[in-house]
């Protein structure tokens, strides 16, 4: 459903997201992990057509979004890490007018308030204006607006970010019954926890490169938190990301855990 | 989604976001108060005029029906034949002084929507048989601080005013989605950025137009303007049509600058900076370049030309005189009055024909002058949409520089007419009675042709729509890289 095809990208000379190969299929959610910087955030944003790529591909079901992106945004849906929506509106006007934009047409009030509900909103609060939402309130609009769109892949940028436990306890379970659906989501987080509960896949992205991909049978013997802080203080003592043409040396730099994960992504390609 | 189903949602998203912070009250009030007032401001100038016209054309009535019944009672024998001075039959003073008569520059139905050139130009002529200077130089003073500070009309309102509005309604109308975060969520739907900043501003559009030209037919039909005539809904449509062209003009503006990707502050500081130069900097500019390039003609030297030609006609009066009478033996003095006034009046007649014709070069000269002047500042108007807004406007109103020239073509013409029905009888010394006083020639003001007001209209609205067309195509072509998230 979701596939990356050495999607690179680079701004100003500076790489950000390096010759990157990934498939997210219907079903699977594929949690992406790393240090700010390494390339996260990018990499939705190429899905999402904010950014075009400076080389390679993004396919969302078969389509590629440079390409046709108003067609690739029919088949996607995105949570970002704060949800912002329009203050002076009530929880309820704010997901039916992004309803609208995403269907083509209104869905009736009970069914925008019932998914409301699921994302964890309470009625009162659905008729309230957004200005006296807190981050979390503001996050399950948010919510409700992907869920909304009955979208085939779901894009999601630290999307647990402010809600509280139960909240985000709430969104685990949405996610499983995503999954369920068939929904390819392809999710960038900090919050190992969650990745580990909810992901079928996780790769960890370091200064551009995915640098390893495992299953969730593999999280189960690896020390996952560890090595994600090991990549996070190589980022930190790394200094600028490499430009275009370095990326491939500085793989080499990688603590000792890492070196065999990056080798077996060199093989795949 | 159809893009025009896309237009709509946005359209109505962006009424209900107008209507929850209570901008839509706030730009309502903007906008009667401020055409009402430029209405009342109009309106009254009109009056004022036209209580000026209105008493003047009473004091000739009452001045000419006081010659007539005059002229009836000497007829009648029922009273003694006055000085030359006072005579109703004297063909030189009648037409000269007592029967001088008003060419009146009738106002339009949308005259008080811009007062234009009518507080340089007066609304109406005294014409005589006298010398054309006698006339033409005679103008009302108006308070200079006024015609600096300009008037309050309703063209002020809508040439200096609404981009201001629109300005503060639409300085950030892509910025803000993009510095608070919504842009990123419109954008993961299936619209394209152009259809989301079209529906934003045409929302804007649709507010401004609608207010502005409803509160404006609402004073016009206040101030008892007749909307039924042929004339009125022309003048009506084009003003829409300009007024249209000239918000749109302000909005694709605002979208060019939006779509440079700045901050909202940056935004603001833009578009304040390019009222400045479109409304301010440019029009000293052309005015400075036109008067370097064509300054406009001394009145003092043409007055003092003028005073010269008349002098070189009075010296060489006696010469006037004796040709005169070798070539016209049949033209003696008749017992109109005592013979030396007849004498003493067609000598001055001689003469003001003797100076009128160099008189006539002098003031086409600064004619020639100011028309040149005037074709230069037509073609560099286009610089600025302002100037041209405010002309065309003004050209709605009839109160253009155009029609100031119809009336001046028109007013030389019924001075001709005026001097061919009066001097004749001046020189062939015969008495004017009851039946020339019907005859006197009237003035009727011919408005300048329908299509020609059409086709300045015209080139007018093209003046806003180029520049429209340039900015559109710019936003749209720096649209595709704006970036949708920080």
């Amino acid at each position: 459903m979701l596939q990356a095809s050495e999607l690179t990208k680079a701004y100003n000379g500076v790489v950000a997201l390096n010759k990157l190969n990934l498939t997210v299929n219907s079903g699977e959610i594929f949690c992406l992990l790393g240090a700010n910087g390494a390339g996260k955030t990018t990499t939705i944003n190429l899905f999402l057509n904010f950014v075009t790529p400076t080389a390679g591909r993004a396919l969302v079901n078969g389509i590629d979004v440079s390409a046709e992106p108003l067609e690739v945004k029919r088949h996607i849906a995105y949570i970002p890490e704060t949800v912002m929506l329009y203050p002076s509106l009530s929880g309820l006007e704010n997901l039916n007018y992004f309803t609208t934009l995403a269907l083509g047409h209104k869905r009736p009030e009970h069914e925008l308030l019932k998914l409301l509900a699921e994302a964890g909103l309470a009625k009162e609060a659905a008729f309230k204006r957004v200005s006296g939402y807190s981050k979390g309130m503001r996050q399950k609009v948010g919510i409700a607006i992907a869920m909304a769109k009955n979208a085939k892949a779901l894009l999601l940028d630290e999307p647990t970010s402010g809600l509280d436990p139960q909240a985000a306890n709430e969104f685990s379970k949405l996610l499983d019954r995503l999954k369920a659906d068939g929904v390819a989501i392809l999710m960038a987080t900090h919050d190992l926890f969650l990745a580990k509960q909810v992901g079928t896949r996780v790769g960890i992205m370091q200064r551009g490169i995915l640098v390893s991909t495992m299953t969730t049978d593999d999280l189960g013997h690896a020390d996952l938190e560890r090595i994600y802080l090991d990549i996070a203080s190589c980022t930190d003592a790394g200094g600028a990301p490499p430009r275009t043409g370095e990326a491939e040396q500085r793989t080499e730099q990688l603590p000792s855990a890492m070196q065999g994960a990056v080798a077996g992504q060199k093989e795949a390609r | 989604m159809h893009t025009s189903l896309y237009l709509k949602e946005i359209f109505n998203f962006e009424r209900s976001l107008f209507r929850a912070d209570r901008l839509d009250f706030f730009v309502a009030l903007i906008l009667v108060a401020a055409v009402g007032y430029a209405f009342v401001n109009g309106q009254s100038w009109i009056n004022k005029q036209q209580q000026a016209v209105h008493a003047a054309q009473t004091e000739e009535s009452v001045r000419l029906q006081e010659l007539k019944d005059k002229l009836a009672r000497i007829d009648a024998g029922g009273l003694a034949p006055a000085k030359a001075f006072e005579n109703p039959v004297n063909a030189y003073w009648v037409g000269n002084r007592h029967a001088a008569s008003y060419a009146v520059l009738p106002p339009t139905a949308f005259a008080a929507t811009a007062i234009g050139q009518s507080d340089l130009n007066p609304p109406y002529v005294k014409v005589s048989s006298d010398n054309k200077e006698s006339f033409a130089l005679n103008e009302e003073i108006e308070n200079p601080g006024n015609l600096l500070i300009g008037n309050f009309d309703l063209a002020f309102v809508v040439v200096f005013l609404l981009p201001l509005l629109i300005i503060a309604l639409s300085y950030n109308v892509l910025s803000a989605e993009h510095e608070q975060g919504t842009l990123a969520v419109t954008m993961t739907n299936p619209v394209p950025l152009w259809v989301l900043i079209a529906g934003k501003l045409g929302f804007r559009a649709a507010l401004v137009f609608s207010l502005t030209a409803g509160m404006t037919v609402i004073c016009l039909l206040a101030i008892g303007t007749d909307l039924s005539t042929m004339d009125s809904l022309v003048r009506l449509g084009w003003w829409m049509l300009l007024l249209l062209a000239y918000i749109l003009f302000w909005l694709t503006l605002a979208a060019a600058v939006n779509v440079l990707a700045k901050s909202s502050a940056q935004n603001a500081l833009m578009l304040t900076g390019l009222w400045i130069v479109i409304l301010l900097v440019l029009p000293s500019f052309i005015s400075i370049a036109v008067n370097v390039a064509y300054p406009v003609p001394s009145r003092v030297a043409m007055v003092g030309q003028i005073r010269a030609a008349q002098t070189d006609a009075n010296q060489e009066s006696d010469a006037t005189v004796a040709r005169f009478e070798q070539e016209h033996p049949e033209m003696t003095a008749k017992p109109l009055a005592k013979a030396d006034d007849v004498a003493a009046i067609r000598k001055r007649v001689l003469v003001q024909q003797a100076a009128a014709g160099r008189i006539s070069q002098i003031m086409a000269g600064y004619d020639r002058q100011l028309a040149r002047q005037q074709r230069v500042v037509d073609s560099l108007r286009f610089l600025s949409p302002a100037i041209v807004m405010q002309e065309a406007l003004n050209a709605v109103a009839g109160t253009d520089n155009s029609r100031y020239r119809h009336l001046s073509e028109q007013v030389d013409a019924f001075h001709r007419e005026w001097q061919a029905f009066f001097l004749p009888k001046v020189l062939e010394n015969t008495p004017l009675t009851l039946e020339d006083y019907q005859h006197f020639p009237r003035f009727v003001y011919a408005g300048p042709a329908v299509s020609e007001t059409n086709m300045r209209l015209l080139s007018g609205l093209l003046g806003l729509v180029v520049p429209i067309a340039v900015l559109y195509l710019f936003s749209l072509r720096r649209i595709r890289d704006y970036p949708i998230t920080a």
